[in-house]
């Protein structure tokens, strides 16, 4: 066989073997989260970690995204005189794309990329044989608390990254633009429907499973020492970033029939 | 001359093994590490089992408890084949059996309280004050009294200290057998002779049947009532720890006295040829 062909008869497997473990994992995390015992002072441990703890970076994130995208639409529409739709456009992509997806990346890059360096340590350690050792399920113990945390905190997060982010983008439109503040609100509601709110954290939802699980995952599989655990942690954001950006375009088909 | 004691283990391994392995054999990529491992191990006795570096001990260690599973071949724990057991009934299994791993396996995001506590917490049928007195009890029994030791982390924890929380953790299991993959491994030799008498203590106070894995001799003949042999992926030798002092086997002989030259490493040289 050529060596063109055999690589990417090699790649292909890589892939599904990968694909399956993902698929495994996640099938059994879901499953777990019905089943006794409920680890709730782990839960509330890792919202912790995962929302409060990623707070300033999502909020930081989310006030300026909201002011440059306020500035940028502002200034191109006034080419067409048009700069009375700002605060519309700017508050409706913000609220269906920007603030959920930048929100979950910067999520992913933060916690996804310390949940892999966890528990890669924990496996090059023999930390987690230990674990399953003295009968107690990693699965239950580790990925569930992980995987209901992100899942409640992520849109948790971004319906407050919604919140600053307009704001963010309103304090632009006053002072740079010269839209009033009463009329920046009153043009953003007209606007922005309910539908809208609910298009974006719904998403985060799925996203915030892709964080857990593929930090989880890839923790799980690494090897080697110190090493290992780094490129693990690289592959687990970069992992991260491609499927949320990917799920977010047919997440968006989806809900903007259903929604 | 062989000890009564030691007889009566060889005889019970053969006839009513506690741990039993038959045929196994494991296989990483094109690295054959297991290639028929035939071993059995009677209640409540001490086997060691030694060999030189890299040649399946710790995978050997892993596949009674069932952390790797044999691509061909069984291990059975009483009347349970391991390697096939279902999972609530292989957490039932794993829970009488304790493993004290080579870096201690600490928890490193818990305390040593925390890390002590653990199998009582996990079992949830003890009330908080009674595991802390437990936790202060295994802590007491490997030699670590001091109060102050219950707050640290393990990363501030030297490499003596680790190896006796991790047999703290083990003891909290309540294990009817216990693992021991290369316990001195990596200590001074005073600190070694300190963890080869706690496993002389545990086996002692728990009369669990135990199985430990090292390279180092005289942890070893200190610890052991048999002793086997691994290598090239097969147990090669077994004896009690009697005959294998004067043993004339070659594999073992040139093991124990340590030597560069002879059967085990002439075949190595022959390979790289």
């Amino acid at each position: 066989m050529g060596s063109p062909f055999a690589s990417f008869y090699e790649w292909i497997r890589v892939v599904c073997f990968h694909v399956g473990g993902v698929s495994q994992l996640t099938l059994s995390a879901f499953v777990r989260i019905l089943h006794r015992p409920f680890r709730f002072r782990l839960w509330f441990e890792q919202m912790e970690q995962v929302g409060v703890n990623s707070l300033v970076v999502a909020l930081l994130t989310a006030s300026f995204t909201g002011m440059v995208m306020v500035l940028q639409t502002g200034v191109q529409l006034a080419r067409f005189q048009s700069e009375n739709m700002t605060p519309g456009i700017a508050s409706l992509a913000l609220l269906r794309e920007i603030a959920p997806v930048l929100t979950s990346l910067a999520i992913a890059a933060r916690v996804g990329a310390a949940i892999t360096a966890e528990i890669g340590t924990m496996k090059v350690t023999e930390q987690l044989d230990a674990l399953e050792s003295m009968g107690t399920d990693p699965v239950q113990y580790l990925v569930v608390p992980r995987l209901v945390a992100a899942m409640v905190m992520l849109p948790l997060l971004t319906i407050l990254t919604d919140l600053v982010g307009i704001l963010g983008g309103c304090l632009v439109g006053v002072t740079k633009l010269g839209i009033t503040f009463h009329y920046y609100l009153d043009i953003t509601f007209q606007w922005v429907k309910i539908e809208d709110f609910m298009s974006g954290v719904l998403k985060t939802v799925v996203f915030g499973a892709i964080i857990a699980i593929i930090g989880c995952y890839t923790g799980f599989t690494s090897k080697g020492g110190a090493e290992g655990v780094g490129v693990a942690t690289t592959r687990s954001v970069v992992a991260s970033f491609i499927l949320i950006l990917v799920s977010d375009y047919f997440l968006t088909e989806i809900l903007l029939k259903v929604i | 001359m062989v000890g009564h004691a030691e007889s009566n283990f060889l005889n019970s391994a053969r006839e009513d093994p506690r741990i039993r392995l038959e045929d196994v054999h494991i296989a990483f990529g094109p690295n054959r590490v297991l290639r028929g491992v035939n071993l059995r191990i009677a209640k409540g006795e001490t086997l060691v089992v030694v060999g030189r570096s890299g040649e399946g001990k710790s995978v050997l260690l892993k596949h009674i408890i069932a952390l790797l599973r044999p691509d061909r071949g069984e291990v059975w724990i009483d009347d349970y084949r391991m390697d096939t057991l279902e999972m609530s009934l292989l957490t039932m299994v794993r829970k009488k059996v304790a493993m004290i791993f080579q870096g201690s396996a600490l928890f490193d995001s818990m305390t040593v309280e925390e890390n002590v506590a653990f199998p009582y917490r996990e079992e949830k049928r003890l009330p908080k004050k009674e595991i802390r007195e437990r936790v202060v009890e295994n802590l007491r029994r490997v030699h670590l009294t001091d109060p102050s030791v219950l707050e640290k982390k393990p990363a501030e924890l030297s490499g003596g200290m680790k190896k006796r929380v991790g047999v703290a953790r083990a003891l909290s299991m309540e294990p009817e057998i216990v693992l021991w993959d290369e316990p001195t491994t990596g200590l001074d030799p005073v600190t070694a002779d300190a963890i080869n008498d706690l496993i002389q203590e545990t086996q002692e106070h728990t009369g669990a049947t135990s199985v430990v894995v090292t390279h180092d001799m005289a942890s070893a003949f200190k610890v052991g009532d048999r002793m086997a042999l691994l290598h090239r992926g097969r147990i090669v030798y077994e004896g009690t720890i009697e005959e294998t002092q004067d043993t004339t086997h070659p594999l073992m002989r040139q093991f124990i006295d340590g030597t560069a030259t002879g059967p085990l490493t002439e075949e190595e040289e022959e390979d790289l040829g």
